[in-house]
């Protein structure tokens, strides 16, 4: 026999009490993933029993978006149990690390992250919000495999064209792992300024993108400073009030939708 | 007023550090338990897999860094066989594996004994002392907190010894 991974079992088990899964990714880095996963997860939240991921493994941010930095999860028999804030079980690979940077090669990156799915116990719910990091490599295709219930992904571009490159080839993968894309973020799209919709960002055609590869939910969100001083203040939420919250409730009522088809 | 008398000062400091001792202890047996657990369900699914009617022994290698207490993995690995029929009357086996590192940037190769001191140093005050550390949770953490002991560098891979895994299951089918 060859040797066999006690964690893969564990996970298949654990997933099974979560009802979805919901990736949050892009390909490119800085385009906002892990704010909206937060705001993705919070608006959830409202409705249901919910859990935000952060799988980010260099560079987790997760903890301190939700003001959980000086936070280390509990024990119990059946795993870690998450922190809870908002309404939100959060898991991250920061809650460890504190501010040590996390030099991890990619063999590594797979069994921190598939270490992470076997000792968290999120106990059930109905949806878990999985923060991505930037890349098409190792986080993602390990993710892909081990979250093993029903999901979908949320993938997130700003408007320029380099950006949309970068995702593009995202979409492409995670088409190809057989993942539906449930929606399109423009992050950054615009500011404005007066009643006025100004392109900071570039002014690329993420509609188009969409249409090419028959993504049929695209969802603009502006620049918006509520979002930046809620994440400051730590008060997240003030997220409530932000456009940002308004917008994505698109993706949160699609995502509803196909919880309660599974019900 | 200070009231307290010497002795009675020293009998709650031994008090104090008996339930330090005793919750510390709590947090090392809790994470084994988890794993004790996917370690049961894992062999129960293997047998399933297999077609066989009785696992008979579970041989676990437990690779050092992960820290984990053989015995205490092995109590509950019994006390948690007792949901699945097909693992009931296994006997689950536990074997250290050690851990090895080889420093990607020197080649330089080392055991765990020669940063042991150091993580204890780390995250318990002393090289002397352990306790609770988050690469007993995550092992591929090492990399954040050791450096290579020849010449400091963080980029060192964990070539044996990383956690825990089911080397061999005799069943009958």
């Amino acid at each position: 026999m060859e040797k066999y991974d006690p964690r893969d079992a564990i996970i298949e088990e654990k997933f099974r009490k979560i009802k979805f899964s919901v990736l949050v990714g892009s390909g490119k880095g800085g385009v906002g993933k892990s704010t909206i996963a937060s705001i993705l997860a919070l608006s959830l939240s409202r409705k249901f029993s919910v859990g935000l991921l952060d799988l980010d493994v260099h560079g987790p941010v997760i903890p301190e978006i939700f003001g959980l930095e000086n936070v280390e999860p509990k024990e119990s028999k059946k795993g870690l149990i998450p922190p809870e804030k908002y309404g939100v079980k959060v898991m991250s690979l920061g809650f460890f690390t504190e501010k040590e940077p996390i030099p991890m090669r990619g063999n590594a990156k797979t069994d921190a992250i598939k270490e992470i799915l076997a000792i968290t116990n999120w106990g059930p719910l109905d949806f878990l919000v999985v923060d991505l990091p930037p890349g098409t490599g190792d986080e993602t295709l390990t993710s892909v495999k081990y979250v093993t219930n029903s999901k979908g992904a949320v993938l997130v571009t700003i408007p320029s064209k380099i950006s949309l490159s970068v995702v593009e080839r995202a979409i492409r993968l995670f088409r190809e792992l057989n993942v539906s894309i449930l929606a399109l973020i423009n992050n950054m799209a615009y500011y404005s300024l007066g009643g006025e919709k100004i392109s900071i960002l570039g002014e690329a055609h993420v509609e188009e993108l969409a249409r090419k590869y028959g993504i049929d939910e695209v969802v603009e969100i502006p620049i918006d400073p509520k979002v930046s001083k809620a994440i400051e203040s730590g008060s997240l939420e003030l997220i409530f009030q932000s456009e940002a919250y308004v917008k994505t409730g698109k993706i949160v009522e699609k995502l509803e939708k196909l919880v309660e088809k599974q019900s | 007023m200070l009231s307290v008398s010497l002795p009675t000062c020293i009998l709650e400091l031994n008090i104090y550090f008996l339930w330090y001792e005793v919750y510390v202890g709590v947090m090392f047996v809790l994470h084994e338990w988890s794993i004790a657990e996917s370690i049961v369900v894992s062999s129960a699914k293997i047998a399933a897999e297999q077609g066989a009617s009785k696992v008979v022994k579970v041989y676990v290698k437990v690779g050092e860094l992960s820290q984990l207490e053989l015995e205490i993995l092995k109590s509950a690995a019994n006390e948690l066989k007792r949901e699945y029929d097909v693992v009931r009357d296994a006997e689950f086996v536990f074997e250290v594996e050690e851990a090895r590192f080889k420093c990607l940037n020197c080649g330089y190769s080392w055991g765990f004994s020669e940063v042991k001191r150091k993580i204890n140093e780390i995250f318990c005050g002393s090289p002397d002392r352990e306790c609770d550390n988050p690469i007993h949770y995550v092992p591929d953490l090492v990399n954040s907190f050791i450096r290579c002991p020849k010449c400091g560098s963080p980029d060192f891979e964990v070539v044996t010894g990383r956690g825990v895994y089911i080397a061999k299951i005799d069943f009958v089918k």
